[in-house]
């Protein structure tokens, strides 16, 4: 056996057993998230009031909200480590912006299936090309994008500057999504916070605005748990694929 | 309420699907690193 598949058998025979022996934090994480979930799910469906004009169909508000929160939150993150990976090139930043824009996936999915429920109930359609649902649509097809320029053919650093460069400018529709409502007139949408050129936040009663408030805590530990597992795999599946190179190597020569 | 219940069944049916996903990866990394060892005996 050649010295390099000694170093790649030990750093994956490592990697491994930190992964197993570092498994405190994850389940701290899991147990605090099934917690703050449940917690969350008695604030949405007994303590805050049922709204006056949609009535019970504004409890889907509460985890649209948060999840659209949370997307962003993800999009941010592989923001900064597509950043720092173009900078640095340390892979861990790659392994970072990834895991985060597949989570950030996971929830834009989420926001942009609640909405059309909530909006059949509300307005009577499924869906309606105005501003916040047609630049939410246009994010998740930016970030799917991200994603299919990671599962290409090719070298992996090729793929990440690529990846890394298309993660830092299709951050600039997050920004886009959440003014977009503020920017242009909207029949639909309401504002709930600050004013729009048309219209002016509504607000929200204080217990909507603390059951708002722990769904966010509960699905942003929810992303979380997910980043934590997504890059301890990832980084995983990075040392399994690095060691079989090497013995294939070994094993040619 | 109907609205109510799909919209929170389509959320958690994501979460789930996602976290079925993650584990499945776990697996079959899992099942990966045992057949490496053996190779390695």
């Amino acid at each position: 056996m050649s010295a390099n598949l000694e170093r790649e058998k030990a750093a994956l025979l490592a990697g491994q057993s930190a992964a197993e022996k570092a498994s405190l934090v994850p389940k701290i994480l899991f147990g605090t998230t099934v917690v703050s979930i449940l917690a969350s799910i008695y604030f949405i469906f007994i303590f805050s009031s049922i709204e006056k004009t949609m009535g019970v169909v504004q409890k889907i508000f509460y985890y649209h909200v948060a999840s659209a929160w949370c997307a962003f939150l993800a999009f941010f993150v592989t923001f900064i480590f597509s950043i720092l990976f173009l900078a640095k090139r340390k892979r861990i930043f790659d392994t970072y912006a990834y895991v985060s824009a597949e989570i950030g996936v996971v929830f834009t999915t989420i926001v942009l299936t609640t909405g059309p429920i909530w909006a059949k109930s509300s307005w009577n359609t499924w869906w309606a090309w105005e501003p916040r649902l047609t630049t939410t649509l246009i994010l998740w097809f930016i970030y799917m994008a991200y994603i299919m320029i990671r599962q290409m053919d090719g070298v992996w650093d090729k793929k990440a500057r690529l990846a890394s460069v298309f993660g830092i400018i299709g951050f600039i529709d997050v920004p886009i999504v959440f003014f977009a409502i503020r920017w242009w007139q909207s029949k639909f949408h309401p504002i709930v916070f600050g004013n729009g050129p048309s219209q002016k936040g509504g607000g929200i009663e204080p217990n909507m605005l603390v059951a708002l408030l722990v769904s966010i805590t509960a699905l942003t530990l929810l992303y979380s748990y997910l980043l934590q597992k997504g890059v301890t795999l990832e980084n995983m599946r990075i040392k399994v694929t690095q060691y079989k190179e090497k013995l294939r190597e070994d094993l040619e020569n | 309420m109907n609205f109510v219940y799909g919209a929170y069944s389509v959320i958690w049916l994501i979460i789930f699907g996602y976290m079925v996903i993650l584990g499945r990866r776990q697996n079959k990394l899992k099942k990966e690193i045992e057949f490496l060892k053996q190779l390695d005996r």
